[in-house]
């Protein structure tokens, strides 16, 4: 599993979603590692890690592979943030190992059974489908990318080339197709009740501009985890990184103080 | 109300029909899609441009788009299908086993058609997929096959191992995608063969024209830059084509001639032969070597070569006809000339003077000889040409061929042999031989030229320059060459080697500055340069080089240039003359010559005959006559008479025989005046030790011989007044006596008794003569300082008769003095020697009389008298004039005239120190002299000294007729009987004991046995055998404190300097009067 690591403090763990990799955290880890010990992983199959074939991309195994990995780094307690399916998996590790986290910061995730119910066909997914098939014409993959950002003269040829990248081999559609089989939103179900339980500090940052995940997945579980807050950023599309780092490493470094933002 | 059993199947075939309707719904959204993804699919493959890449993506593509885990396409080959490319959707892994096995009755079914296989063909077929993770056993699959001409595969093959049995539903579109893949790759193959083959074509269209071309060019080439002159002809006669040589020679411009018949390029004569030669050529299709002569535009005609071929088609049908014409005309011109050359050389040969004679080079036979030749050797022509060379020429055939040799080594086109002539003459000649042809028979054709004459003058010249070369080489001075352009040495000569330590082969080809030091050869340089641009000689009196050795030499040299016939400086030529020895000597000479002429001495050099040849400088300061004066003249000019003749002889006999004699000359100047010389006159001998010349060194001692003079003077005057000193101590111890016993007498003679007056007069003169030595001892003694209150006047009244008598009868002597008294502080005998060394003075100078004038008067300095007078300090003055009506003095021996030494008087007659004297006291005295004269109105001398305010001690006591006495015991040593009487007689009337002793070793006896009743000691102070201050000193020794009185002839101030005493003993002068003595005496012992 490769990971980019830098700053010093309490730990930080970084959790990218599907179709994206660590590429998606660069605008905000120079802003945290000023005072924080910044992890960027990429997820097995995913950015420069191993593209294996024969493990589960499922999301609860993702977070069991990323506590081990956590448990390999010693790092102790920290602060999960995971975006999309990373959400997914900051929900089923802050369920299993609550010891480890500080808190849990979860940005455009998805949750419950908001998402692609049926694996087998992964592909009508919104956004994983189409970003398949949008994989085989840079026009349309294009398109996908802008959608899902919201500051559209933000998406360059260079931020292109960042999305495309592991979908240049054979070997990289190959896990992106893998991973998106693997997906089973039971995973997430099976811990509805548990998130009502849930004792550890939560952040839900929603940008209102993602076209892909709804609102109602945030708002659902803001109402339902005691004590969650909710950040609603207008100006955010689904890859909000790209739209909003300052705010959201504003937001984050907020509440890992405890102290609350001016929320938007 | 329906039934409710209606209603249920009613809503159940609803439900049916909605099912149906959402089934159809389903299907239809799932062609949709379908079609879609075979747009992307096929949008995919179209972009692939490769075989592999088609099967690659569109593998990829249906596999992942339509979850086909395995998708593959292979070949059929027996019971195996061999995979050509497979994408397997679930795995990373490459496949070990690129083949899948299918059973026979698969291959059967395939075979037949069908291709799709239902789930239960799939498992009895026991299909199984090799992987290393384990095998792939598909639950279905689809076999499409498909025709390609250009892969080897034939089959898809799509497998499925889901639960849902998709495959049929599948089929129609998998086989579109196939379908589709297939046709692109034949498309792609297609293409890629056609292209293949357009290339090869084109390549093989470009190779072809190209090599066309490359013909065409080289032919144009060929035709275009042909020397000769080409042209294409019709079948009918015309020009096609003119090469550019053809159009330069005959000034037609291409388009002038193309489409014109060929004659029109012939001359007319030549018309004939072409029509000839063109029926010749209609025949056999060529022509070759026909002469013609062409015609340019503008009529000159050429002389052409004319070759001609035909150019046919395939066919054989004739195109074009190529004529070539090769120019002969220079040929044919050179030709020509040949002929004509030849003709002229013959007349040549017959008509030359030169002397020439064709040779056959294999037998030496002379085959012609012109009449030249036959003068020449003397013989005819017919007998030379019956003759070979080896006849004339006195050489061996060997050593001809020696010399032929030599002369080839040398590249050397002529050889230099002796012939002989036909009278036997011997001829050095010049052959010049040049291989000819003559009729095809290869001659020597030479010339021969008498250098008899020449080789004697060569001979002649080398002698020259061997003679020049010998002396060059050989005198003494160094001379060299160099280039006048590039100033490098050209020649050097061996005196040039010696001189500057380097060998001609170092120097040679260099210039100065590869030699010599920058400075010294930017001079040569320079120098080298200036002759150039002068073309005249330059002498270069003195120019320093160094040699090698690093030796400065100084040279005088003389640089000339050599000019060419242009008159252009060709080379220079220097010629060095190494003087550094000779200025060295000139340097000594130089030398000695300035210290001979600043010589202190005068130095004269005469020859053998005692002719001045040379004085110095100090001979003519001395001596007056000038240096053109004194040259030529014999040394008597000096005489004067007062060097005596047998002293002049001795001098010659001295320095004829070759010594050296000193002495001393008084000689005279020119000016009259004499003077001293003390000369050592030493002979100078050349090398044969002939006297050639005397030197004379001289002094001029007259100023030595003055002071040595003066020296004699005062030691005269020392003699004297030692003498005098002497005279006046024995006159005074007689004085002594006469005054005592007169005193003695006087006071035993009654005051009325007659004999008083006598005794009176007796003790007067008695002073009168006691007063005269004391002036003697003044004279002879040296003065010590001893100042005190004094009036001035009561000086000038004292010494007046005293200088009257110094100044003569002749001279009225005044005295005019103030009435007031100024006192002064000063000592009274050295003021008294002022007024007599100035009336002294006074009195030489009035040898005829005249008026001596002393004047005193008081004067008061103030700051204005001093700053005009520019001496003294302000306040109140004595001044003394002292003045004279004598001969007065030049201003120049005033200026002198305080000097020490400094006389104008005869020689003997003056010390010098006088007013030196005067001088010395005036200034102790803290006063001034100033001296006012001029010559015949005398001299005044104005002597100022400060005034005190003190009052003049008592200097003359009243005499006391009876001064005290007493009783006590004295002991009175006196060597002088009769002053020792006189003394006890005076001491023992007035009471006291007297002892007498008559020297000192006697009262220093008598004091031993006497010591307790001795008072006095009352001592002469010269005595015989003790001085009384010996005797005192050693009485003292024993008896500390005993009191002593001294007598003694001399000033007591004069006695306390000689004697050291101290101040508190007293002294007694002689001669005393008694009651001096007593009261002496008394103050002695009551002290």
């Amino acid at each position: 599993m490769a990971y980019y690591r830098e700053g010093k403090g309490e730990p930080v763990l970084l959790v990218h979603g599907i179709t994206t990799y660590s590429f998606i955290w660069r605008n905000i880890i120079p802003l945290l590692s000023k005072d924080y010990d910044v992890i960027a992983v990429d997820l097995l199959g995913c950015g420069d890690s191993d593209k294996r074939l024969d493990v589960s991309y499922a999301i609860k195994d993702h977070a069991e592979r990323l506590h081990e990995f956590i448990t390999k780094l010693e790092l102790g307690k920290f602060h999960f943030v995971g975006h999309d399916l990373g959400g997914g998996m900051g929900q089923i590790f802050a369920v299993r190992h609550p010891e480890m986290l500080y808190d849990l910061t979860m940005i455009n995730t998805v949750a419950y059974d908001f998402w692609p119910v049926q694996p087998i066909i992964a592909l009508r997914t919104p956004i994983v489908r189409q970003f398949l098939m949008a994989s085989l014409d840079l026009g349309t993959f294009r398109l996908i990318v802008k959608r899902g950002i919201y500051h559209k003269d933000r998406v360059t040829n260079e931020l292109m080339d960042l999305f495309m990248r592991p979908m240049l081999t054979s070997e990289g559609r190959k896990a992106f197709m893998y991973f998106a089989k693997c997906l089973d939103n039971h995973n997430l179900m099976e811990i509805e009740d548990d998130l009502r339980r849930l004792k550890i500090r939560v952040l839900i940052i929603r940008g209102d501009g993602d076209p892909y995940l709804g609102a109602t997945i945030s708002e659902k579980l803001h109402r339902e985890i005691p004590g969650s807050r909710l950040v609603r950023i207008p100006t955010g599309g689904h890859f909000i990184q790209e739209d909003e780092p300052e705010r959201i490493a504003q937001e984050v470094i907020g509440f890992f103080r405890g102290q609350h933002a001016a929320s938007g | 109300m329906p039934h409710p059993d209606d209603l249920k199947q009613r809503i159940q075939e609803l439900e049916e029909k909605v099912r149906i309707l959402q089934m159809e719904n389903n299907q239809l959204a799932e062609r949709a899609e379908d079609t879609l993804l075979l747009g992307l699919i096929a949008e995919q493959i179209s972009r692939a441009e490769e075989i592999r890449q088609v099967l690659e993506s569109g593998l990829e593509r249906i596999s992942i788009l339509k979850d086909i885990p395995f998708c593959a396409c292979c070949s059929l080959a027996g019971d195996k299908a061999l995979i050509v490319n497979a994408y397997l959707s679930f795995t990373d892994e490459d496949m070990s086993n690129p083949a899948i096995v299918l059973p026979e009755a698969i291959m059967t079914k395939l075979a037949a058609g069908h291709h799709l296989l239902s789930r239960d063909e799939c498992r009895l077929a026991g299909i199984s997929i090799e992987l290393k993770t384990g095998n792939f056993v598909p639950l279905s699959a689809i076999c499409i096959p498909f025709r390609s001409r250009f892969t080897e595969a034939n089959i898809f093959f799509f497998a499925d191992n889901k639960a849902e049995d998709r495959l049929p539903r599948l089929a129609d579109m998998l086989h579109r995608v196939t379908e589709m893949m297939a046709s692109r790759v034949d498309n792609i193959s297609l293409f890629q063969e056609l292209q293949s083959l357009n290339r090869e074509l084109d390549s093989k269209i470009e190779n072809r024209t190209r090599k066309l071309q490359e013909s065409e060019n080289r032919f144009r080439q060929f035709f275009e830059n042909e020397p000769a002159y080409c042209y294409m002809i019709s079948p009918d006669g015309l020009i096609l084509n003119v090469n550019k040589a053809a159009l330069n020679v005959l000034g037609y411009r291409k388009e002038e001639l193309v489409g014109k018949p060929l004659q029109t390029i012939y001359a007319p004569e030549s018309l004939p032969k072409m029509k000839e030669d063109f029926e010749e050529w209609k025949a056999t299709g060529k022509l070759t070597d026909v002469e013609m002569v062409i015609l340019s535009k503008s009529g000159d005609r050429r002389t052409v070569l004319l070759s001609s071929d035909v150019v046919k088609d395939a066919e054989g049908k004739t195109i074009h006809s190529v004529s070539v014409q090769q120019d002969i005309t220079e040929r044919k011109l050179a030709e020509e000339a040949l002929r004509e050359s030849e003709q002229r050389f013959r007349s040549f040969f017959e008509r030359t003077n030169a002397v020439m004679l064709l040779i056959d080079p294999a037998t030496g036979a002379i085959v012609d000889a012109n009449p030249s030749s036959a003068r020449f050797y003397g013989y005819s022509r017919q007998e030379l040409c019956a003759m070979t060379i080896q006849d004339i020429n006195i050489l061996s055939p060997q050593e001809i061929a020696t010399a032929r040799q030599q002369a080839l080594a040398l590249r050397c086109n002529y050889f230099i042999f002796p012939h002989r002539l036909a009278d036997g003459r011997e001829r050095t000649v010049e052959v010049h031989s040049t291989p000819v042809e003559v009729g095809g028979r290869p001659l020597l054709f030479s010339i021969i030229n008498d250098i008899t004459e020449r080789k004697k003058a060569e001979q002649d010249l080398k002698k020259n320059e061997e003679f020049l070369n010998n002396i060059v080489e050989n005198i003494p001075n160094s001379l060299f060459v160099k280039d006048a352009e590039t100033l490098k040495y050209v020649r050097f000569n061996k005196a040039g080697e010696q001189l500057t330590g380097y060998s001609r082969e170092e120097l040679l080809g260099k210039n100065s500055h590869d030699f010599f030091p920058k400075e010294i050869a930017d001079y040569f340089t320079a120098k080298d340069r200036e002759v150039l641009a002068k073309k005249e000689l330059v002498d270069i009196p003195e120019e320093t080089i160094r040699t090698k050795g690093g030796v400065e030499r100084v040279l005088h040299t003389r640089k000339l240039p050599i000019l060419d016939d242009t008159g252009k400086p060709q080379y220079l030529v220097g010629i060095s003359e190494d003087i550094t020895e000779r200025k060295k000597v000139e340097e000594s000479v130089r030398k000695l010559t300035q210290a001979v002429e600043q010589s202190p001495a005068s130095i004269v050099i005469t020859d053998a005959s005692g002719t001045i040849e040379f004085v110095n400088a100090k001979f003519t300061q001395i001596t007056g006559y000038t240096y053109a004066e004194a040259v030529g003249q014999n040394p008597r000019i000096l005489k004067s008479g007062e060097t005596t003749a047998e002293e002049y002889l001795r001098l010659w006999k001295t320095i004829s025989s070759g010594g050296v004699w000193k002495g001393e000359f008084h000689n005279r100047k020119k000016n009259g005046e004499l003077f001293w010389e003390q000369a050592t006159i030493a002979p100078l001998k050349n090398a044969n030790h002939i006297i050639t010349h005397y030197v004379a060194v001289k002094e001029d001692i007259t100023e030595r011989k003055k002071i040595e003079e003066q020296l004699r003077q005062a030691q005269k005057m020392e003699a004297i007044g030692t003498l005098a000193g002497g005279i006046a101590h024995d006159l005074n111890n007689i004085l002594t006596a006469i005054m005592g016993y007169g005193h003695i007498a006087l006071m035993k003679t009654a005051k009325d008794d007659p004999k008083r007056l006598s005794i009176e007069n007796m003790l007067e003169a008695v002073d009168r003569a006691a007063h005269l030595t004391k002036d003697l001892l003044l004279f002879s003694r040296k003065q010590i300082s001893e100042r005190k209150p004094v009036d001035l006047n009561d000086i000038i009244r004292r010494v007046d008769k005293f200088l009257k008598r110094v100044i003569g009868e002749d001279v009225d002597c005044r005295a005019v003095l103030s009435n007031e008294a100024l006192t002064i502080l000063g000592d009274v005998h050295q003021l008294d020697q002022v007024l007599m060394n100035l009336a002294t003075n006074a009195r030489d100078a009035m040898a005829t009389g005249g008026v001596f004038m002393v004047a005193t008067e008081r004067v008061c300095f103030d700051e204005e008298f001093i700053s005009v007078h520019g001496c003294g300090k302000p306040g109140n003055y004595a001044l003394i004039t002292i003045s004279d009506t004598g001969r007065g003095m030049e201003a120049d021996t005033r200026a002198h005239i305080f000097e020490p030494f400094f006389t104008t008087k005869e020689v003997g007659k003056g010390t010098g120190l006088g007013l030196a004297v005067v001088y010395g006291i005036i200034k102790q005295h803290e006063g001034f002299i100033n001296v006012y004269s001029e010559p015949g109105r005398g001299t005044t001398f104005k002597i100022y000294l400060p005034l005190i305010v003190a009052q003049v001690g008592e200097t003359a006591s009243a005499e006391e007729e009876h001064p005290p006495g007493g009783t006590e015991t004295i002991l009175l040593a006196e060597d002088d009987e009769t002053v020792r009487n006189m003394t006890r007689t005076v001491l023992e009337q007035s009471g006291y004991t007297v002892i007498t002793a008559i020297d000192g070793q006697d009262a220093v006896n008598i004091y031993g046995e006497n010591k307790d009743r001795i008072h006095l000691l009352l001592f002469d102070l010269i005595m015989p055998r003790k001085t009384g201050k010996e005797a005192y000193d050693e009485i003292r020794a024993v008896t500390p404190g005993v009191k002593v009185l001294f007598i003694s002839g001399y000033a007591p101030d004069m006695v306390r300097q000689k004697l050291l005493l101290e101040d508190k003993v007293l002294v007694v002068s002689k001669p005393m009067k008694p009651t001096e003595l007593l009261k002496k005496v008394r103050e002695t012992l009551c002290a």
